[in-house]
């Protein structure tokens, strides 16, 4: 069972074909991350899933509707979004932003109900940030910061949330208490999970289906142990790398890695000596 | 539990506190000029037994000057604080953008064209400034606007600085063909002067402000997730592109009707919103009503202090605004870098 799928996706930036004909299903109740190197498209094909980003062509299918004939408020009772480092108005507080994430279930001047003051506490108590309700947003550490858009996303009630990069500039820990949070989530609230991770490491620990893409096109997709292989980093990352099975999860982790050897960029010595 | 520097029901006790320190200025505002009234003879006027020289006074000159100065200041007030929402930079005002001077030249086209008198002028005024205004807005638009990226602040201030130096070229331009009346008006204009202060303007301002700042009040939600950045009010379910577009023309709108009718206030709608911001907080139910009480406080006090205080000459409002307002603008840049 998908739940969102895409048919035949192109994207564009002006002219620029980023992704050509893409075909993809996210399954639902999964955590699912989507690797690949920098400007391969991966940000680009969340963007377009979730409707930030409108395809030159093609489909997306959000539990079987086509999401072009939603409404963006329809769509935002289904799915939330967060864009890679977002930020919050200066003086904006913790309880206050996470009540916007209420917006789409509110209508006219929206002022809360109890049914949304208790979704908002709820919100805050699962991202254990309940103490920090009355605090200003730009006062808060990153990885604090991070969990407080994770709990307006919460707010949107969705089965499905969508992330770009959560644990951009995160340190250690941070990233781990941010995917932790999220794992959480997905296995007691049941919300399906879809994101853009640069670790591959930490991709594979807590992803159960994984979608490599390069130059816009998927490469492999499916489990950890499908995906986090020789073959398939190769030919994303033209990296060459060493894969072993972490002993604790029973998870492939990629151990270290070399450059790929390319072809010499200036082949033989005249042409070097020239080039110098 | 840390108490919230920004709660609504402080929000709320400021904004009252606000209203009532522009109405004690407004009756201060009534009761001196050129001939100092007390306020028991204001009293009189008011309830009407006043002679026919304070009737005059009263009603015909300090009253309509007045309420335009609190329609310019909700005007420009409101216009500085959806700019800057909704393109997330301080810097963003009528003025900065340089859409005071797009309306400012049309205004400019008309004086040179038509003379200023009677109520087709009230009409064509605020029209016209809207033309020019929208104009601006659309150049600046599509000179810093790149497709599927974030306009850059620094890109979007500089292309409504260099706007407003061209409109200023055009401005001088025509004024070489004016005449020495003509001449006085637009200087004084350019200067904020409030000039249309009698009943056949106000008539026409003040729906057009009052029914902007409704329609912006009841946006104030989609202001709140605006701010936010575009892809996340997209993600929150807001239909970015026609509420973006809407609450651009009603700023436009909002300013163009002010400098049609009030002069080019320059720092009035950078510096409101942020004083408001100061003050409430991001909240938009809050900040908005803050924002237009603090610039009518703003133009309304300065409105006072250049009729009372006799500098010799007939002072344009805007010049005193200028003055005060030039160093809190310098501690606001300082305090940017």
């Amino acid at each position: 069972m998908n739940s969102i799928k895409a048919e035949k996706l192109d994207i564009a930036y002006d002219d620029t074909l980023i992704v050509k004909s893409l075909n993809m299903g996210i399954p639902k109740g999964k955590i699912t991350s989507i690797i690949g190197a920098n400007g391969c498209g991966k940000s680009t094909i969340l963007k377009a899933i979730g409707r930030i980003l409108k395809p030159k062509s093609g489909l997306v299918y959000l539990s079987g509707e086509d999401i072009s004939k939603l409404s963006t408020k329809d769509i935002a009772k289904k799915m939330a979004i967060l864009p890679q480092t977002p930020t919050a108005p200066n003086g904006l507080t913790v309880g206050e932003l996470v009540a916007y994430g209420r917006f789409p279930h509110q209508r006219g001047f929206g002022n809360l109900t109890p049914e949304d003051k208790k979704i908002i506490s709820w919100a805050l108590s699962v991202t254990k940030l309940t103490e920090f309700e009355n605090r200003e947003v730009d006062t808060l550490s990153g990885g604090q910061r991070q969990r407080v858009w994770i709990a307006m996303a919460l707010a949107q009630q969705t089965d499905l949330i969508l992330l770009d990069e959560p644990t951009t500039y995160l340190d250690l820990a941070h990233q781990l208490e941010v995917l932790k949070l999220l794992f959480d989530l997905n296995r007691n609230q049941g919300c399906t999970i879809v994101m853009v991770l640069h670790d591959l490491n930490l991709a594979s620990r807590f992803s159960d289906y994984m979608i490599a893409i390069h130059k816009g096109t998927i490469i492999e997709h499916g489990s950890p142990q499908k995906v986090m292989t020789r073959e398939v980093l190769k030919k994303t990352f033209h990296i060459d790398a060493e894969i072993v099975n972490e002993p604790k999860s029973g998870r492939p982790v990629c151990l270290t890695y070399d450059i790929l050897k390319t072809v010499p960029i200036i082949p033989n010595s005249e042409m070097r000596a020239f080039a110098l | 539990m840390i108490k919230q520097r920004y709660s609504v029901s402080r929000g709320i006790i400021i904004n009252i506190i606000m209203l009532f320190i522009l109405f004690i200025i407004a009756v201060i505002s009534i009761n001196s000029g050129k001939m100092n009234l007390s306020p028991s003879e204001v009293f009189n006027v008011i309830m009407g037994n006043g002679t026919a020289r304070e009737n005059l006074i009263i009603f015909e000159f300090r009253l309509p000057r007045i309420i335009l100065s609190i329609l310019v200041g909700i005007g420009m007030g409101t216009s500085g604080c959806i700019m800057q929402s909704l393109l997330r930079n301080d810097m963003a005002s009528p003025g900065t953008l340089g859409i005071s001077s797009g309306s400012g030249l049309f205004v400019l086209m008309f004086v040179v064209m038509f003379n200023t008198q009677g109520i087709s002028s009230a009409i064509a005024l605020p029209l016209l400034a809207f033309v020019g205004g929208m104009t601006a807005a659309a150049l600046i638009f599509l000179l810093s606007y790149r497709r599927g990226r974030d306009i850059s602040h620094t890109g979007l201030i500089l292309t409504g600085v260099a706007l407003s130096s061209g409109y200023g070229a055009l401005t001088t331009l025509l004024t070489l063909k004016l005449d020495d009346h003509q001449m006085d008006f637009i200087q004084r204009w350019s200067a904020g002067s409030l000039w249309g202060d009698n009943w056949n303007y106000l008539s026409i301002l003040a729906p057009w402000v009052i029914v902007l700042f409704i329609y912006t009040f009841y946006k104030s939600r989609i202001l709140n997730t605006l701010n936010l950045g575009n892809q996340t009010a997209t993600g929150l379910g807001v239909s970015v592109k026609p509420e973006f577009l809407g609450l651009s023309i009603a700023a436009v709108a909002l300013s163009s009707g002010s400098v049609a009718l009030g002069g080019n206030f320059f720092f009035v709608g950078m510096i409101s919103p942020h004083m408001a911001k100061k003050l409430v907080g991001p909240n938009h139910k809050l900040l908005l009503p803050a924002a237009s009480l603090s610039a009518a406080i703003i133009i309304l006090l300065a409105d006072t202090i250049t009729r009372t205080i006799s500098l010799g000459t007939d002072v344009p409002t805007g010049i005193i605004i200028t003055v005060l307002s030039t160093p809190y603008f310098l501690y606001l840049l300082a305090k940017a870098n």
